[in-house]
């Protein structure tokens, strides 16, 4: 058996929101694959643990505290990485998510079109398309250096032609679906030694923010052909696919991570 | 890495048009994943020469001369390597092509409704009658993985073009019915789409040296995909590194 393309050996990822749920277990998967591992990510509380669960996995880790829409903290995380490790390939942007702010600095809440305000709309694109942007913008002069890297942006179901999951996701999907046109830019622009590509997660089951109701998992099974929710590490192992050799070919890539749901 | 969630030590996989190009990179890399795989073509000599270089990787396979557009022929063939192997756990639809004996590709003026008859004969009812003989199996075994071929011009990533349209329509048929095949089919059943951009096989060397190199240089990342590239991603889908991934199209094409 010769699986030495999907290896990550030797390499360095950053991995933000890798405190827990996709980001942590995308942290675990790239870790498993050889890949020493910087996780980013707030609250900062959460960050030892995360590295001693990463470094459980034989590798290098360290914690970075970072909110990614901030551009003195993504300045920071990229630094420090790089002093620690001397190299980034791999950035994975886990950060984000489907409230107007950060649930874990701000107020907990989505809002429908008609009740939105102006800030909270714009905030769904603070951390999800601005944090994305900001973190990849540093990390490129990196990868040059080392010839090669790769971009794994995390989309949403909610941002694909789809009918749209509900309300409360107008501002959060639409910002996805900018992410997910955004893949396609950096992916030109920074060929051919960067690669870029996004997944779009559907309905995953990961433990939610204080205050966040969990989804109905029974019923989101009930209407995917694959009969269950996705778990973190049906993103992880994509993300890991992403990262590697394996994958050299793909970029500018959406690969829906649904379950089959659209 | 070990056993990792790639690994497809003790799957079986059959493979159809395994004799050349992406085929045959597609049934070298799911070997070298560590599936066992069976090779399915047409002709008896380029397949057993392909499935002694699969041998070589250090798995089992089995050459079986099939013609898949015949019903009778797709059952012989189900049965021989359900004989061989006891399971089918991947399939790869990788028959199909833009002309043929019985059908010609060009612009869309000078084809006949022949012409677009065994367009889709080849790349669809190719599809639909392999699929059909095997998932049955899959189903009462409760696993399964499907993989059909695209093309690029079928994706809206890239204008069609003559002498390509209707084979762009027969592919774009393709993904319509991975798609059914998916709903249908699940959730024992997963079934997706690999959209190949232009691969490094022996039809695009046989246009030279110069001409390969001025082409790769219009490319986004300034070369061709391999069969490799494209078996690596038959790897990725075909494992349970995947199994959240069913019903969905997976652009192989460098950017493009």
């Amino acid at each position: 058996m010769d699986l030495s393309r999907f290896s990550l050996e030797g390499r360095t990822a950053i991995i933000t929101g890798g405190t827990g749920g996709i980001g942590l277990g995308t942290a675990k998967a790239m870790a498993l694959a050889g890949a020493n591992i910087a996780i980013a990510g707030v609250p900062p509380e959460q960050l030892p643990g995360a590295v001693a669960e990463v470094k459980a996995l034989g590798v290098d880790a360290i914690g970075i505290k970072c909110d990614v829409s901030n551009k003195a903290e993504v300045a920071d995380m990229v630094a420090q990485t790089a002093k620690h490790f001397g190299r980034i390939d791999i950035l994975a942007n886990v950060a984000g998510g489907s409230y107007s702010r950060n649930p874990y600095t701000g107020e907990f809440k989505r809002y429908p079109l008609l009740e939105v305000s102006e800030e909270d709309f714009m905030g769904a694109f603070e951390v999800n398309v601005k944090g994305t942007m900001l973190c990849a913008q540093a990390v490129v002069p990196h990868m040059r250096k080392v010839r090669k890297g790769a971009i794994i942006n995390i989309g949403s179901s909610s941002g694909l032609d789809s009918k749209p999951a509900g309300a409360i996701y107008a501002a959060y999907g639409t910002a996805k679906a900018a992410v997910h046109r955004l893949t396609v830019y950096m992916a030109y622009e920074w060929a051919p030694q960067v690669r870029v590509n996004c997944i779009a997660p559907g309905l995953v089951d990961t433990p939610r923010p204080a205050g966040e109701s969990r989804p109905n998992m029974v019923d989101g099974a009930s209407r995917l052909p694959v009969g269950r929710v996705g778990v973190p590490d049906d993103i992880a192992s994509l993300a890991v696919f992403l990262a590697s050799d394996a994958s050299s070919f793909i970029t500018g890539d959406l690969i829906p991570a649904t379950g089959g749901d659209r | 890495m070990g056993s990792g969630p790639f690994d497809l030590s003790g799957r079986v996989a059959l493979v159809t048009g395994a004799s050349s190009g992406i085929g045959l990179g597609i049934a070298l890399a799911l070997a070298r994943g560590g599936a066992d795989v069976a090779l399915a073509a047409r002709r008896p000599e380029p397949l057993a020469a392909a499935a002694a270089q699969v041998e070589a990787v250090g798995v089992r396979a089995l050459a079986v001369e099939a013609d898949v557009l015949d019903a009778q022929s797709v059952e012989r063939m189900v049965a021989q390597v359900l004989t061989w192997a006891g399971r089918i756990d991947i399939l790869v639809n990788n028959v199909g092509g833009s002309q043929g004996p019985s059908f010609k590709r060009g612009a869309l003026a000078e084809l006949t409704g022949a012409d677009v008859d065994g367009a889709f004969a080849y790349n669809v009812r190719s599809v639909f009658e392999v699929s059909r003989a095997v998932a049955p199996h899959m189903r009462e075994a409760g696993r399964g993985v499907i993989l059909n071929i695209g093309s690029t011009g079928a994706r809206d990533v890239r204008k069609p073009a003559a002498p390509y349209s209707v084979y762009d329509a027969a592919k774009a048929a393709v993904i319509s019915l991975s798609r059914s095949m998916a709903f249908e089919w699940g959730p024992q059943v997963r079934v997706n789409t690999l959209v190949p951009g232009a691969t490094l096989t022996d039809r695009l060397r046989a246009r030279g040296p110069e001409a390969l190199e001025a082409y790769a240089k219009t490319l986004v990342l300034q070369r061709f995909a391999t069969p490799e590239d494209i078996g690596a991603a038959a790897v990725y889908l075909a494992s349970d590194a995947a199994l959240s991934v069913t019903a969905a199209t997976i652009d192989i094409n460098g950017g493009e």
